[in-house]
């Protein structure tokens, strides 16, 4: 993004700020008085150049990262050279919300993308959870599914074949993606992925990356071209891949609203 | 079949190296256009499959080598590719025997 200037501007903002209120509200319905509140956490928020550790491994944690636009991954090293890449942060995604707790950064997060970033002070967010509780809950919420995600990501690299781990994937990013409005009606959506980049995420030489995106496409599954994917049929996609996107709690009312339904208390 | 005959060059420094490696070239069902390989034996013992990449989706790392597996050792992170076969071979070897994978490069067999 060379013409960016570092600071945003505030139709970035807006769509950043839109991202957080649209994700955190698929959790807990969100009054005007919250949505206000989320929109001023993206306001001092930069432009930061892909490739940039927003914090690294061993760094002492103060403040919680909101990603705007652009895409960010959670990972750690090796001494050996090895990365694993342990999740994709989206748009309207907060980078671990109590990651100011830790005494130091036991991996690190960096930018896949051009991306734009505010930086949360910890005591500005401690500060937003006393005064919006459900927001606190919405974050909760938020912490949980980044848990079950790691859990789908666990059995990918544990159990699913080479060709189901990058099908799982792609039908998990085009779900995530959609909440935030990030995939066109033709199931397009863009991955600013390298090949080294997949194969970090799901265990995998390049090789057999390359492979088996050829294999997708053969398949007619996929549509790979100049870093924009397009899952031509998504329900046979998401069969090879032994998808169920249940776990990223996407569709149907607010999570919250559904539990307090279950157990018939008032919303 | 054997397809790399070795340096059989009695030196002192290679003799007992020489004496355990051998190859073998097979074909491997890969998914792709990629069916070219190499088994990598040290001391009887396989240790490492090497594949040719064949298939046209590789661009221009088409024509290189690649370990497509490994076995019993720890290899920890290696490079993704080579220029040739012999190249693939001595990494492994250097990786495993700290020398390098002694072949016969006149009969041609190991690209």
């Amino acid at each position: 993004m060379p013409d960016k200037s570092p600071l945003c501007d505030e139709s970035d903002l807006r769509s950043g700020a839109n991202a957080v209120i649209t994700k955190l509200g698929r959790f807990v319905p969100l009054n005007d008085g919250e949505r206000d509140a989320l929109a001023k956490l993206g306001r001092n928020a930069r432009w930061l150049r892909r490739g940039a550790d927003l914090i690294t491994e061993g760094d002492k944690p103060v403040s919680v990262f909101l990603l705007l636009e652009g895409w960010a991954y959670r990972y750690k090293s090796m001494a050996d050279g090895g990365r694993q890449i342990m999740a994709y942060l989206l748009p309207g995604d907060l980078c671990d919300v109590q990651i100011f707790l830790f005494e130091e950064m036991d991996h690190s997060i960096g930018l896949l993308s051009d991306a734009l970033v505010a930086k949360i002070p910890a005591a500005e967010m401690l500060d937003l959870m006393d005064q919006y509780p459900r927001i606190e809950r919405a974050l909760m919420w938020a912490t949980l599914v980044d848990e079950a995600t790691l859990r789908e990501w666990l059995l990918n690299v544990g159990q699913r074949n080479a060709l189901q781990r990058l099908a799982h994937l792609f039908c998990e990013l085009c779900v995530r993606l959609r909440v935030v409005k990030l995939v066109d009606e033709s199931n397009t959506y863009a991955l600013p992925l390298t090949q080294v980049e997949l194969a970090d995420t799901t265990g995998m030489t390049t090789v057999h990356v390359n492979r088996s995106i050829q294999r997708l496409r053969q398949e007619g599954l996929i549509v790979l071209k100049n870093n924009e994917l397009t899952i031509v049929d998504f329900d046979r996609l998401a069969e090879v891949a032994d998808f169920n996107a249940t776990y990223l709690h996407t569709d149907g009312p607010p999570v919250e609203q559904k539990l307090r339904s279950r157990l018939r208390l008032p919303i | 079949m054997i397809a790399g005959e070795f340096d059989q060059r009695k030196t002192a420094r290679t003799e007992t190296f020489l004496a355990q490696t051998s190859a073998y070239k097979t074909r491997i069902k890969t998914d792709s256009a990629d069916s070219n390989a190499l088994l990598l034996l040290v001391a009887g013992e396989l240790i490492a499959i090497l594949v040719e990449l064949d298939d046209e989706s590789h661009g221009e790392a088409r024509g290189q080598w690649f370990i497509e597996a490994t076995f019993g050792m720890n290899f920890g992170s290696r490079p993704d590719l080579f220029a040739s076969a012999a190249d693939a071979a001595n990494w492994v070897s250097q990786h495993v025997c700290h020398r390098p994978f002694a072949l016969n490069h006149q009969n041609g067999e190991l690209r």
